[in-house]
Formats: C-alpha cells, sequence, structure tokens
C-alpha cells in the first residue's frame, strides 16, 4: 500500500509510511500550485503541509518561480525573411535548408477534398452565389426568424456573436482577428487568450476574445459602460448582486469593471465562478 | 494557393512567434531556432491531416517542435560522439530534493532574464521542456500532456521536480557567484 493509500485509508502510520507519504505528495506540489489538482489530493497535500516544513519551503519556492517565469518576456521578432521561407513551405512544399528533402503536400482528408472541390467553382461564383441567395430566401421565408432569447440586446448580440463563433470552424476566421494578446479585461485560473478581434455590441465598438477555459471555449466582450448599462434589468442585477447572469443554452455572465462591462458567453458549466475572476 | 494551405496558414500564423520563442529558449543560437521553426513547419504542412483538433494547434506545433529538436540533438550527439540525451535519474533528483531554504523571493527578484534562462537550460531535457510549456508558455496540464504525450500525472511529477531543480540552479548560482567574489 502506497503511503497516499494508507493515509486516506485513516490508519496511523510508521516514519517508514511517512516518508513514502512526503515523496509522493511532493510530487503533487506543482499540481497544487496550478490548482490542477482533484478536491480529495488537494485536502491531502494541505494536510501534509501543515506537518511538513520541507514542503512548506517548497511550495513557496515553485509558487514563486511559477509566478516569475510567468513574466519571463514571450516575445521574439520574427524577420521578414523568416516570415517569407515560412510563407513558402506550404506554396513549394520544401524547406530551403540543403540537408533537408522536399515533402508532398498534405494528405488531403475528406473534408479538405470538398473544401477544395468548393474552390475549383472559382469563375463560376456568379451562378452558385444566386442559386444561394434564393436558396436563403426560400429558407426565410418559410422558417420563423431567430430570436436571441433575451430582452436585453447586448445579451442577445454577445449570445449570436457567440453561436457564430461555435458554427465557424476556428475563430480567427472572424475578421480582423489576431492571435494571442494579453489585453483580455478578465482572466481566471487557467483561462488563456486564443485570438482577438474588434466587433459590435448594442450598436457600438466593443473588442471581443476568444479564451480557452479547461476544455471549453468561451466568448468575452469588452463593452461600453453605456452599453453595459443601458437596460434596467441590468443595473438592478448588478446593484443587488454586483454581476448581471443570463442562463440558458448557452449564458452570459456580465460584470462591470472600473471604465467598462465585460460579457463572458459559454455554457453554464463552463463560466468561472465570480470569485475566480479577475477584471482589469 | 489552394484552400488546404490557406487554412493552414490561417492556423499557423498567430502562433509563429511564440514557437520562435520557445525555440530559442532551447536552441544554442537564434539560426538553430529559426531553422528548427522552419521545420517544424515543413513536418505540420506535411501532416496537417493528421491534427484532429484545431483547438490543439499550439500544442500539436509544439509536439512537432519536441520531435525536430530532439532529432537534431541525436544528430549532434551521433556527429560529435557524444552520449544521447540526457535523462534525470533519482540520484541527480535526490541531490537536489531539499534545496536550502532562504530569501529565495529577493534571489528570483535579481535574476534577470539571461541567468533564469541559463539555470532553465541546465535543466535535463524532459523537466526543461515541462517547465517552459507550464510557467512560460502557461499551457494546462492537459495541453502539455498532449504535446509531449505523456499523461497528466508525468506531467506533474516532471514539473514538480523540474522545479525544485531549478530552484537549486539558481542557488547554487548564486553560492558559486559569492564564492568567486571572496578574495
Amino acid at each position: 500500500m502506497s503511503g497516499l493509500e494508507t493515509a486516506m485509508s485513516g490508519f496511523v502510520y510508521d516514519s517508514q509510511q511517512q516518508e513514502a507519504l512526503h515523496a509522493e505528495l511532493q510530487i503533487l506540489l506543482a499540481g497544487y500550485v496550478d490548482q490542477e489538482l482533484e478536491e480529495d489530493e488537494k485536502r491531502q497535500v494541505e494536510a501534509h503541509l501543515v506537518g511538513c516544513a520541507h514542503c512548506r519551503e517548497d511550495l513557496i519556492r515553485q509558487t514563486l518561480l511559477q509566478q516569475r517565469l510567468g513574466q519571463y518576456g514571450q516575445s521574439a521578432a520574427v524577420s521578414t525573411g523568416l516570415l517569407q521561407r515560412l510563407d513558402a513551405i506550404v506554396e513549394t512544399g520544401v524547406n530551403n535548408r540543403p540537408d533537408c528533402p522536399g515533402v508532398t503536400t498534405p494528405v488531403i482528408s475528406k473534408r479538405e477534398k470538398w473544401r477544395d472541390w468548393l474552390a475549383g467553382f472559382n469563375g463560376h461564383w456568379g451562378v452558385l452565389s444566386g442559386w444561394a441567395m434564393a436558396c436563403v430566401l426560400l429558407l426565410v421565408l418559410l422558417l420563423p426568424p431567430f430570436q436571441p432569447a433575451s430582452d436585453v440586446p447586448m445579451v442577445s448580440d454577445a449570445l449570436a456573436q457567440y453561436q457564430r463563433m461555435q458554427a465557424s470552424p476556428l475563430p480567427l476566421s472572424a475578421a480582423g482577428a489576431t492571435g494571442p494578446t494579453d489585453d483580455s479585461p478578465v482572466s481566471w485560473p487557467g483561462s488563456r487568450v486564443l485570438a482577438s478581434w474588434s466587433t459590435q455590441v448594442g450598436g457600438e465598438q466593443a473588442q471581443a476574445y476568444w479564451l480557452r477555459s479547461g476544455e471549453s471555449t468561451l466568448l468575452v466582450l469588452r463593452i461600453s459602460e453605456a452599453v453595459f448599462f443601458r437596460h434596467p434589468e441590468v443595473r438592478e442585477a448588478v446593484e443587488h448582486r454586483g454581476v448581471f447572469h443570463y442562463r440558458g443554452d448557452s449564458s452570459v455572465l456580465a460584470i462591470p469593471t472600473k471604465i467598462s462591462g465585460v460579457l463572458i458567453v459559454g455554457s453554464e458549466n463552463a463560466l468561472p465562478d465570480v470569485g475566480e475572476i479577475h477584471t482589469f | 494557393m489552394n484552400s488546404t494551405a490557406d487554412v493552414f496558414q490561417q492556423l499557423t500564423r498567430p502562433w509563429r512567434v511564440r514557437l520562435l520563442a520557445v525555440a530559442m529558449r532551447q536552441a544554442t543560437n537564434r539560426a538553430q531556432a529559426e531553422d528548427w521553426l522552419q521545420e517544424t513547419l515543413l513536418r505540420g504542412w506535411r501532416d496537417f491531416s493528421s491534427l484532429q483538433d484545431e483547438q490543439l494547434m499550439y500544442p500539436w506545433l509544439l509536439k512537432i517542435l519536441g520531435r525536430v529538436r530532439a532529432d537534431e540533438l541525436r544528430k549532434e550527439a551521433h556527429r560529435s560522439q557524444l552520449a544521447p540525451i540526457l535523462r534525470v535519474d533519482d540520484q541527480l533528483l535526490n541531490a537536489h530534493e531539499c534545496s536550502a531554504p532562504g530569501p529565495f523571493e529577493q534571489l528570483l527578484a535579481q535574476r534577470n532574464e539571461q541567468q533564469l534562462q541559463q539555470a532553465i537550460s541546465r535543466l535535463p531535457d524532459d523537466f526543461q521542456w515541462v517547465v517552459i510549456l507550464r510557467d512560460i508558455e502557461g499551457l494546462s496540464y492537459h495541453d502539455i500532456g498532449y504535446a509531449l504525450d505523456i499523461p497528466k500525472g508525468t506531467v506533474m511529477s516532471r514539473l514538480s521536480r523540474g522545479r525544485r531543480m531549478l530552484a537549486a540552479n539558481l542557488l547554487d548560482a548564486r553560492k558559486t557567484n559569492s564564492m568567486r567574489k571572496q578574495p
């Protein structure tokens, strides 16, 4: 029986078992610092920390290292020449290094073949787009109009944008999208910005961020204060609870910040706890 | 350019700078890091159809970068008849298991990026990767596991040990420096 299993079984363990437990829990310290442990593991580590000075010191060092390395500059300027060489890779399929053989183009999947088949219609788009328009018009006439399920306009806008992003093969396909940025107005443990772009919410300019959080992706919108507080329902909720929370198939968390408002859109169970959210 | 190439370019462009930064932390010079990046994208393009989830683009590219780097190091080791890539053993870990406590925060604050980089580069290969991917690149354990083909538990144990060794490296460097300063 391992030290951890012995401890969890409730037995009193001797010094040898204590040593084994110490070795096992030392491995979990990184997970504790990074909040990647299960609840029972977390409790075990916390119980051990009370009586183990070595692990407490180790924990402090790990936390300090994590914080210091997190401030490490991530930028590396890429020269124009290198960018051109990288672009050329997919055009020529070869690396320009002398010791590297050329490669063939990738094996095309069925999905890609379908996409390429569509690309083959280049030059016939006039006819195709006419048919497409006719089909869209027919659908519009036959189907009831799509109504976002909220009376608050900014929430409807946010939900509609979230649905569009989910339907998109990649958030970066949004017009004008850039790669990861550090200017997200909110963060929480485990959140990471994947892309950012400009958009409109409530008829005014807004900034959108596509975030990864665990296994989920969420849309974050930084909107103007005027748009944020425009609706009485939101004003009332913020006054009483500090946030406005819309629950539906997709949910929206509206949080006021110092100079603007933030909307976090995603499935209800993927939304972060309000207490975990840091606003900037 | 066909549409597959467009998609590949669109997916990889946002990550090029970060990939180069990761490569530069492990390469001996910028030219080598650029070569690794170029080779990474080349292999990525060749194997693009094997990417199942576009959300995992960055860990997927990191996985390829890791292989490119390992291949290059193997070639170099072969050329110079050196030992293969360094692996850590228990003896090494035990030597650094309980690095001396002290004003570690102050020590870290005094280290510049170059000194931190040197301490990281002295870590054994496996540990260096997880420390870079987690603490500098901010990847989740899930994504690191995907990039390195290892389970989450292994990510955690390597990270725990890697950070302990890194702390020991920094403390050792301080001792060495203070000994040099003494007349």
